[in-house]
């Protein structure tokens, strides 16, 4: 683990190796452990695939101040990382609901049905929170479905949309612009302002994938 | 309810404070006013705290009808002011009585000016934040920019005693120092995250040119035209971007990102400009010459040491000038 500045009032920690979630464990724990000693001080932790960067009030907290408790952690302290929470979603597979399903079928040479076995049958390490609010990217996808994202990115991908790009998955949790291939539909509200936390999934929850009928994905709330 | 409504728009025009502040892990982006300086001038102005919404005009102005008596007053990008036909100073705390229009002209120089009025603009706060962010849909009137026909609540409107007073002229000389289009702005930029990753070359393409202002630039990011950066970075794992961040694309043309700008992103980070450089760049127009020039953490402190010193020099002068008022 190593850190370097990001910008004036920032420190970024970075892992050396691949993202995994056993990194993305060790960072949460390092995020929980600082921003528990400077509730103030830390305005903002932000977790990337291997990357934990630290904002801080510099009227607050000094930039030495922050490097010091990194590196006295680095040197002095093992940290037990605490495996998330398994957050089961509940998704309707099918061309209907996922307009790239037979796309990515196709790309990958297999049945819609074998893709959405692939793509329902391992848990996702959900690695970070960006692009748009409570968006969070979740890997790895089975490498037979690894696919590059759209040339041209919908101007609208609908709520709930659930997924796939590289060896990435997703869930949109509102409309928005999209790249990525959809593959089907979730019912459940995935980012609620009203709710704490206002996500449903948060960085170091272990997420999977159920596969539900029509019928079910109506009768959970989902709407087309 | 009372307030301001909104008659016309020029450009874009957006409910603006000092940002939403400390949800960037949930994906939520801080938003709040460009030029944060302008915002809180105009706030001052009408002793109000330096964190409530204004307005955030665009280059092209606006037209607006006070519903209730109400004191406003208007900072940063000149632009012309009228108030029911009768031209006015910016940079004054100005009474108008219900019912009158304001009308705020094409910015002269500058891209963002900032209209308060006293209490605030009094929308719903999100995540304790009135700012607008379109592309999150939060804040302001229903997380959208304003429009003809909306109407802005205010929150304590004034009683019918103090209206009637003609408006008291108190310019503040120089509040806001507007770049002309002839110069070439100099952004200082600290290293980036990336900064380290790339060759000695790339960095030099990045400080031995003239950059020119992009016609797209928005509240998310400035693009730069120019000699394409090479950065030799490709595949990059996704991660926080800083605020002033120049991000280099695959296209080689730097984006500096800005108070919407998304709060993940794969590209390579090159550099963060300094914030008094990163405001003055918000407020330059499309066609601006710039040129990028790498400083040291040290150095840069420095500069922002005196140029806080300075701002709050003139907040307090502000301040001092509106309570000795009679």
């Amino acid at each position: 683990m190593r850190w370097s500045y990001a910008g004036l009032t920032g420190i970024r920690v970075s892992h050396d190796g691949p993202p995994s979630p056993a990194v993305t464990a060790s960072l949460l724990a390092l995020r929980d452990r600082l921003s528990k000693k400077w509730p103030q001080g830390l305005t903002d932790c932000v977790l990337g695939y291997h990357t934990l960067t630290l904002f801080f009030d510099p009227e607050e907290l000094s930039r030495d101040a922050v490097v010091a408790a990194i590196d006295d952690l680095d040197s002095n302290q093992e940290i037990q990382p605490d495996m998330g929470r398994t957050v089961e979603l509940p998704v309707w597979y099918s061309e209907e609901s996922g307009e790239d399903l037979q796309a990515v079928a196709h790309n990958s040479g297999l049945s819609m049905e074998a893709v959405i076995r692939l793509h329902s049958s391992r848990p996702y390490n959900a690695y970070a929170t960006g692009f748009a609010p409570g968006f969070c990217y979740l890997g790895d996808v089975d490498e037979q479905l690894e696919i590059p994202r759209l040339r041209t990115p919908r101007r609208f991908v609908p709520a709930g949309s659930v997924a796939i790009a590289d060896r990435q998955t997703a869930v949109y949790p509102k409309v928005s612009p999209g790249g990525w291939h959809l593959l089907g539909r979730c019912p459940l509200t995935l980012f609620d302002l009203a709710q704490t936390p206002p996500g449903l999934i948060a960085v170091g929850d272990q997420v999977v994938f159920k596969p539900i009928s029509r019928d079910e994905f109506f009768s959970l709330g989902g709407s087309l | 309810m009372t307030g301001l409504r909104i008659v016309t728009i020029g450009l874009l025009a957006t409910v603006q404070d000092l940002g939403r502040i400390g949800h960037l892990g949930h994906g939520i982006t801080t938003g709040g006013a460009l030029d944060a300086f302008s915002l809180r001038c105009a706030n001052r102005l009408l002793g109000n705290p330096d964190d409530l919404a204004g307005i955030e005009i665009a280059i092209a102005g606006m037209t607006l009808i006070a519903t209730c008596n109400l004191q406003l007053s208007l900072c940063g990008a000149e632009v012309t002011l009228h108030i029911d036909d009768e031209p006015q100073e910016m940079e004054q705390r100005l009474t108008v009585t219900a019912g009158s229009t304001i009308t705020i002209g094409r910015a002269i120089t500058g891209t963002y000016s900032y209209l308060a009025v006293k209490g605030g603009i009094d929308t719903v706060p999100v995540l304790g934040s009135r700012s607008t962010v379109v592309r999150e849909g939060l804040g302001g009137l229903n997380g959208q920019a304003l429009k003809a026909g909306d109407l802005l609540p205010v929150s304590n409107h004034l009683e019918s005693a103090t209206i009637g007073k003609k408006p008291r002229r108190r310019r503040h000389e120089n509040i806001v120092k507007t770049s002309t289009q002839s110069d070439t702005l100099t952004l200082r930029f600290v290293a980036g995250l990336h900064y380290d990753d790339v060759t000695e070359n790339c960095r030099q393409t990045l400080s031995v040119q003239n950059f020119t202002i992009s016609g797209a630039a928005n509240r998310m990011a400035i693009p730069l035209n120019g000699d394409p950066i090479n950065t030799g970075l490709t595949k990059l794992w996704s991660e926080a971007t800083c605020l002033g961040s120049i991000q280099i694309p695959p296209d080689g043309q730097p984006l500096v990102l800005l108070n919407d700008r998304q709060t993940m992103g794969g590209y390579p980070q090159l550099g963060v400009i300094i914030p008094p450089d990163r405001v003055r760049l918000g407020q330059a127009r499309a066609g601006q010459r710039v040129q990028l020039e790498a400083v040291t953490l040290a150095a840069a402190e420095q500069v922002i040491w005196l140029h806080q010193h300075y701002e709050e020099t003139h907040l307090k002068a502000i301040s001092n000038l509106e309570n000795s008022a009679p």
